[in-house]
């Protein structure tokens, strides 16, 4: 055995992990060679200086621009919703104008009026755009999801107020029906309307979250009953025994990011998922 | 459910006071992590606070069956990591012809003689510490540092047991070595001949 092979031995000595037989070969060694015994005392003397390393004290304005940086980062994620809420209340908008110039024509042909108040609503919707833009966020920095709520509702309470005005007839049911389902994009697992399946053997997912790792794909395979049989430092591959099992890793895979199917359509019953990071 | 699991469920619920208390359950231990992986304050700083924004963001996807202390380490380590590739790309790319070695070995440089003595000894281990390349270092910080145990190590880094055994045996072999080959000069003008005879 040369020294370099002894050298190894030091640190888990040190720490209590070699077994007996280990434990002997390095002692008897020690006994007779001075250069590994220096190198054990100088190993155990670093571990001791490293041990009374003092711990730093954090910085003053730590927690204060801490707290700056996660109010920004608030802001830069609502700014993404706004737009899709802007969008969403404008669609809406948009829908019972057309229906209070369909329904009233319809009902009654004699009624001109309809068609110049639907124009009017038409260009109101127009500017329910700008409502939602970054530029006039109400009060983030509380509790932002929350006042994003309650402004997108207000909108769907304008849209109301305009339904009611053009059509009196009592939609009230039909409109509370319309208004649910449009904000659904802001849940993040309704992106997928239907439960799709992993169809080929080699998939990639597009992450930008960084704990998404080979490991958490294994701790998320066997959550699920499958099992993980190899991985590497961006990859793992895991044995998908049913089509429900092919239905459940889509659905967890979709909830990390954006899933793109690259293998063939060769169906094996085992699957190589390869971590891309965005 | 323990306190941490509280806070964790609060945060989660919206309750900005809660994930402010989960903040310094950790703060200083992530920022001592990311001082000691960059061995400067304001970079450690900065890159503590990105760790507690991404905790932050990411608290939907942080999995029950693993520790919360494991997972913000592991968000730490990742951050540390990614700072150093792109200080070392950023580096080569306005020196070609500066290898990279100059990164990552320590230095022999002899300290300034104004050191003061008592100190000169844990400087030295720091400066060593900083010219680890960024596996060994994090090893060294979590195992010699900050006391964790190799299965925790091997859960934060995400490595195979063996290979966090072997990385801790030969990061301290590496650090052992470069303490060894230092030569810091004591105020009364006389030199040493090992790096450990500063302590």
């Amino acid at each position: 055995m040369d020294l370099k092979h002894f050298d190894e031995y030091i640190s888990p000595y040190l720490d209590g992990k070699l077994n007996e037989e280990e434990k002997a070969v390095l002692e008897n060694h020690l006994d007779t060679c001075t250069e590994c015994m220096a190198k054990l005392e100088e190993t155990r003397k670093l571990v001791q200086v490293l041990d009374s390393l003092d711990e730093l004290p954090l910085p003053t304005d730590f927690h204060k621009n801490l707290t700056i940086k996660l109010e920004q980062s608030k802001r830069q994620r609502n700014t993404h919703w706004y737009s899709w809420a802007g969008a969403v209340a404008a669609i809406i908008i948009i829908f019972f104008s057309i229906k209070a110039v369909i329904g009233p024509l319809q009902l009654d042909k004699a009624t001109e009026s309809a068609p110049m108040e639907a124009e009017i609503a038409t260009d109101e919707s127009g500017e329910g755009d700008f409502k939602f833009e970054p530029g006039e966020p109400e009060s983030p920095a509380a509790a932002p999801e929350d006042s994003n709520e309650k402004e997108a509702r207000g909108d769907s309470e304008i849209a109301r107020v305009e339904q009611e005005e053009m059509a009196p007839q009592g939609e009230w049911g039909e409109a509370d029906s319309q208004a649910e389902p449009a904000e659904a994009p802001q849940d993040d697992g309704s992106y997928y309307g239907e439960t799709r399946a992993i169809q080929t053997d080699v998939v990639e997912v597009y992450t930008e979250d960084i704990c998404i790792t080979p490991y958490a794909l294994k701790l998320m395979a066997l959550d699920n009953d499958m099992e993980p049989i190899e991985s590497d430092e961006n990859s793992v591959v895991i044995v998908l025994d049913g089509e429900d099992k092919r239905h459940i890793l889509f659905e967890e895979l979709s909830k990390m990011g954006e899933i793109k199917e690259v293998g063939s359509n060769n169906i094996e019953d085992q699957v190589r998922v390869i971590i891309k990071v965005k | 459910m323990d306190i941490e699991s509280q806070l964790i469920e609060r945060s989660l619920d919206g309750d900005s006071v809660a994930f402010e208390e989960l903040v310094m359950l950790f703060d200083r231990k992530i920022y001592n992590y990311c001082y000691r992986m960059t061995n400067n304050p304001d970079d450690a700083e900065d890159l503590a606070q990105e760790v507690f924004i991404k905790v932050y963001r990411n608290l939907k996807s942080f999995r029950r069956d693993s520790k919360f202390s494991t997972w913000i380490y592991r968000i730490a380590h990742n951050i540390c990591i990614d700072n150093h590739r792109k200080k070392r790309f950023r580096l080569l790319s306005i020196n070609r012809e500066d290898d990279q070695q100059e990164l990552e070995m320590p230095s022999t440089d002899p300290l300034p003689e104004d050191q003061i003595i008592s100190s000169e000894g844990y400087d030295m281990v720091l400066e060593c510490i900083a010219a680890l390349k960024p596996e060994y270092k994090s090893v060294i910080i979590l195992r010699d540092i900050q006391n964790y145990s190799y299965e925790e190590i091997a859960d934060i880094l995400n490595k195979p047991m063996g290979t966090v055994k072997s990385n801790i045996s030969r990061a301290r072999a590496c650090l052992r070595d470069s303490i060894r080959s230092h030569r810091p000069r004591t105020p009364d003008g006389r030199g040493v001949n090992n790096g450990f005879e500063a302590f």
